[in-house]
């Protein structure tokens, strides 16, 4: 393979154009990557407890479930 | 590529939320992220969902970026696994319809937009050449000839160890220069395109 053609492949690869994304679409992601980027982090505390209180209700169930089964 | 420093500053001013932090690299790599997914994609209406997604997960996870974060691999490396998480799905829809049309089992060669609006031949040609490589190929191709990344940040964005990505990169130059050689075959990827 010639190494002057393998140059100028290298060459037009290189200086291949850029081609430019939607003008107007990309101005919409920014705003919209703003308001993400100063955006409160969510309070997750609410879901944690919500959660949580739904475990401990599963389980004690399941204790007096087992407890009745073995006729303690 | 972005010297270390102003790297380090502007994932610094990520983290807190900056804004001007963002346009900046949002400035420096919008086009440069568009320009490598539309010639893995070779679909611009995919580059553009692709490249909003990019942007998207980059300030989602902005506070939790580690201060050592190089933004140039990790940008490519969202927009590469979201181009294959597409191109997965893709690849199901296709072997669906193909198997109820029994038209074009394996993947069409599409001409990417560039093939027709490139201004000399040459670039023409190395447009076309470059859109009929495997994926594999085209992506090694496209990081370190056309975006300038070393080999070493290529194997970071593809997932895969330096040395692998070496002899990818090598196997790629050459089957691009096959292609170059062969431009019959081009006029009949072109036919096959304005067939379909």
């Amino acid at each position: 393979m010639n190494d002057d053609w393998t140059t100028m492949v290298e060459d037009v690869l290189a200086s291949l154009p850029r081609p430019n994304p939607d003008a107007v679409r990309s101005q919409r992601v920014r705003t919209r990557c703003h308001k993400k980027l100063t955006r409160p982090p969510r309070r997750r505390t609410v879901e944690a407890a919500v959660v949580g209180s739904f475990c401990a209700v599963y389980l004690w169930a399941l204790l007096l479930m087992a407890l009745r089964t073995h006729a303690l | 590529m972005m010297d270390p420093c102003s790297n380090s500053s502007l994932v610094a001013r990520l983290q807190a939320g900056d804004t001007a932090a963002f346009d900046e690299v949002h400035a420096e790599y919008n086009a440069r992220l568009f320009g490598f997914l539309v010639r893995l994609s070779r679909r611009r209406e995919v580059a553009e969902d692709l490249l909003e997604e990019t942007w998207l997960r980059l300030v989602t996870h902005a506070k939790r970026l580690r201060a050592d974060t190089r933004l140039a691999p990790w940008l490519f490396t969202v927009a590469r696994n979201l181009y294959v998480s597409h191109q997965r799905s893709r690849m199901l829809e296709d072997a669906h319809a193909s198997a109820l049309i029994g038209l074009w089992p394996g993947g069409v060669v599409h001409m990417s937009p560039f093939e027709e609006t490139a201004s000399n031949e040459a670039e023409r040609r190395i447009e076309a050449a470059l859109a009929a490589l495997p994926t594999i190929y085209r992506e090694a191709l496209l990081l370190v000839a056309v975006e300038g990344f070393k080999a070493a940040d290529g194997a970071e964005v593809c997932g895969i160890s330096p040395e692998a990505f070496r002899q990818r990169l090598s196997r790629a130059r050459a089957a691009l220069l096959k292609r170059l050689e062969a431009p019959a075959s081009l006029k009949a990827a072109a036919l096959k395109e304005a067939t379909t």
